[in-house]
């Protein structure tokens, strides 16, 4: 079989998930932009309106695009026992904020006595769900290179 | 859990210098990062049964002399 001239560059996987963090945290930062400005941006919004929210907008999207472009081509390095055992954790800790959320949620939603509307179309849905997944990426991502880090530190200087 | 009752000690540092490895060729060689191996040699991380013996493969020798379990009681 011929070989392909071309290898993949392999990426190590701090900087795999450094990179995710990045991306992710772009992702979301936009949805959250997306979302404030529903109400805003609508087919008759003037000129000068539409003008800063893309300002905001673009560079967010911009880095998201390079990122996505920059890992696209690459291999990424195989997890070992010890990053799955991190990124499990990480896992672990994303379900343990989530069921912290739901009880506050819960509890919150036992004594409020007003009724609440509201007013989600498909675009809005869209972006909220994309939101969310960045957001899970972000915090994987974030609380995996925590979880590494952490190892780091406790142990000491790296030798060879 | 009981496993915090425990003490790793590991002699994979010792193994290495006198085989003359280095930390990143005995990590190629079990298929691991070499930052696992720095944390095994460090007794940070326990590990699975597999790469126990692969790292005691390498060194010719018995997981028993690698490893070591101390009570923390």
């Amino acid at each position: 079989m011929k070989k392909s001239s071309k290898e993949k560059k392999i990426i190590s996987l701090e900087k795999f998930h450094r990179t995710k963090l990045i991306g992710s945290v772009c992702g979301f930062i936009t949805a959250l932009i997306l979302v404030i400005s529903n109400g805003i941006l609508e087919t008759d919004t003037p000129l000068w309106l539409v003008i800063p929210l893309a300002i905001m907008i673009i560079p967010f999207i911009v880095c998201f695009a390079f990122i996505i472009s920059w890992s696209a081509g690459k291999e990424i390095e195989n997890h070992d026992e010890l990053s799955m055992h991190n990124l499990n954790k990480a896992h672990s800790q994303i379900f343990a904020g989530f069921s912290g959320l739901i009880s506050v949620a819960l509890i919150i939603s036992f004594f409020w006595d007003k009724p609440v509307t509201v007013n989600i179309d498909g675009n809005l849905f869209f972006i909220f769900v994309m939101g969310l997944y960045a957001m899970y990426n972000a915090f994987e991502s974030g609380l995996f290179l925590c979880n590494e880090k952490k190892m780091s530190i406790e142990s000491g200087q790296e030798d060879e | 859990m009981n496993e915090t009752n425990f003490v790793l000690h590991t002699k994979i540092k010792e193994y290495r210098t006198q085989f003359n490895i280095k930390q990143s060729e005995l990590a190629e060689k079990v298929g691991v990062r070499r930052e696992t191996i720095v944390r095994l040699e460090k007794g940070l991380y326990n590990p699975s049964l597999k790469l126990a013996m692969d790292i005691a493969k390498v060194f010719g020798t018995t997981v028993e002399s690698l490893f070591e379990f101390e009570d923390n009681k």
